[in-house]
Parts: structure tokens; C-alpha cells; sequence
């Protein structure tokens, strides 16, 4: 195991995570990006909990608003209608 | 009782630009969830956010007949709400720091920890405490990137549709997304390395 925090490859490779995530990645950097991880299970580590962070916070999309939310989004909306009519 | 599918936007929008206020109505019931919750991400309180909703389906019915088709009426409503959150923080003198400071992750930038917790059983479900910590840590962004990534990973939208709405490049939209989320994922892992306590 070599030092994380000194590693200058593990350093460059938190920049292109994004990308890796994506999969807007070169070729040839994820490749080498691969072969990094197969000896350094920080870099393993850090690309599953970046993407488990994505996971997590893809769930706490607002799927419907509160009911009185609503109604007081249509008396708004009423009141704005019937002052232009 | 019909004949026929679900009209779409484009359909909707067309009927209400002709005076139809009911298919204006479709369209508030469709996407009202996606602004709210845009809101209550980037004004952090409910009151505010519901005031948010209103001003901006207000905006949305009254500048209606300028709205072009050339766009998707949840892009144009999603610009629309950006602009109007983007605007109270603006207006809220203790948020501007927030706005405008850059990201810095400092000593914590190169992961320190070597703990994988997607394989802790406690991390499997997304539970309440769980949920009250992801919403402190979104709290903690500055505005410029957290509005980034509810629009990209929390929504789902493209790099370019994100860029589109917020009148920002494709490499500043996804300079600002690795920001957050680094950041995000960094303060999850102090979260879990701290035993889940605090955070
Ligand atoms: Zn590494």
C-alpha cells in the first residue's frame, strides 16, 4: 500500500473522477486510471462512495408537494388569472 | 373515458397559450414538484421555497406568450425558478459570501480515509438520519455549486441542459459538479468515519 495523501497519481485521479463517473473519459485514462486501482484500494474506495454519494442524493429528488402547497400554488395562480381576464 | 394519451407539454402549452387556463393547470400539476423541490434545495426553508413556487408559476403563466417552442417548457420553467432562487440569495446580505466564495476543499481534497461504508449494512437504507445528514451537508455548498448539482445529479438534467439554464460553459458547469460533489462525498465519509454520530 503505498501513501494516499503523498501520491501524485491518486491526486490527478480525483480530478478526472467526474469524468470517470460519467464516462466522458479518454480511453486511455481510464485505462490507466483502472490499472492504478487494482493497487490502490483508496482510489477504490473513493470512486464507490463518490458514486454511492450520487445514489444518495439522485433519492431525495422531490417526488410531490406538500397538499397545501399545491392548493396555495393554485390560489396564486387563480388570483393571477382572473386579474388578467 | 378517452380516446387518446396524455397530451404533452408542447400540446399543453399550445392550449394554454390560446387561453386554456385548465391546461395551464396540467402543466403546474406536472412540474411542480421538480421547482418545489429545486427551491427548498437552494432556499433551505419550506416558507421560502413555497413562495418561490408561486412567484415562479406566476412568471411562467404571465411571460407565456413569449415562451418559444424551441425549448422544453420544464428547461424554460427550470431557468425561470434558477433565476428566482439565484435572486432571493442574492437579496439575503448573509448568503452572498456563499454565492460568490469558490469551493475549497483544502487539506481535505486527497481522501484521507480508506473506508468503503457502501458496503455498511447502515448505509443500505435511506433512512430519516440519513436523510437530515444529506440535506445539512447539500446545505453547506455555496449556492453556484449546489444549484449545479441539483440540477445534474439530484434532477438528472445533461451537463448542457444545466449549462443552457444557468447561462454558464459546458467545462464551468462541470468544474462546479466535481466541486460539489467531492465535496458531498468527502463529508459522507467523515459522517460514516465518525461512526454516524455526527457529521
Ligand atoms: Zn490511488
Amino acid at each position: 500500500m503505498h501513501d494516499h495523501k503523498e501520491c501524485t497519481e491518486c491526486r490527478q485521479f480525483l480530478e478526472i473522477l467526474s469524468d470517470y463517473h460519467d464516462g466522458e473519459l479518454e480511453e486511455e485514462l481510464v485505462a490507466r486510471f483502472e490499472l492504478h486501482m487494482n493497487d490502490c484500494e483508496r482510489c477504490q474506495a473513493v470512486v464507490k462512495t463518490f458514486r454511492q454519494t450520487i445514489v444518495y442524493y439522485r433519492t431525495t429528488r422531490c417526488k410531490a408537494v406538500p397538499r397545501e402547497v399545491h392548493s396555495g400554488l393554485i390560489t396564486a395562480l387563480r388570483a393571477c388569472m382572473d386579474s388578467e381576464e | 373515458m378517452t380516446d387518446y394519451t396524455d397530451p404533452t407539454d408542447t400540446e399543453l402549452v399550445a392550449r394554454a397559450k390560446a387561453g386554456d387556463t385548465e391546461a395551464f393547470s396540467l402543466l403546474v400539476e406536472r412540474h411542480e414538484a421538480n421547482i418545489y423541490g429545486l427551491c427548498i434545495k437552494m432556499l433551505r426553508n419550506p416558507e421560502d421555497a413555497e413562495d418561490c413556487l408561486q412567484e415562479v408559476f406566476v412568471k411562467a403563466y404571465k411571460a407565456l406568450p413569449t415562451f418559444r417552442e424551441e425549448a422544453r417548457f420544464s428547461t424554460w420553467v427550470y431557468r425561470i425558478a434558477t433565476n428566482a432562487c439565484l435572486m432571493r440569495i442574492r437579496k439575503r446580505k448573509l448568503d452572498t459570501v456563499s454565492l460568490d466564495q469558490p469551493l475549497e476543499l483544502g487539506e481535505a481534497e486527497v481522501p484521507r480515509e480508506i473506508a468503503d461504508w457502501t458496503n455498511d449494512p447502515a448505509s443500505v437504507v435511506m433512512n430519516e438520519e440519513l436523510g437530515s445528514v444529506l440535506t445539512r451537508h447539500i446545505n453547506n455548498l455555496p449556492a453556484n455549486n449546489r444549484i449545479v448539482f441539483v440540477l445534474r445529479d439530484v434532477h438528472g438534467l445533461s451537463t448542457e441542459e444545466a449549462a443552457g439554464i444557468l447561462g454558464l460553459s459546458v467545462p464551468a458547469v462541470k468544474s462546479r459538479l466535481h466541486r460539489a460533489r467531492l465535496f458531498l462525498r468527502e463529508r459522507l465519509a467523515q459522517y460514516y468515519a465518525s461512526g454516524g454520530a455526527v457529521a
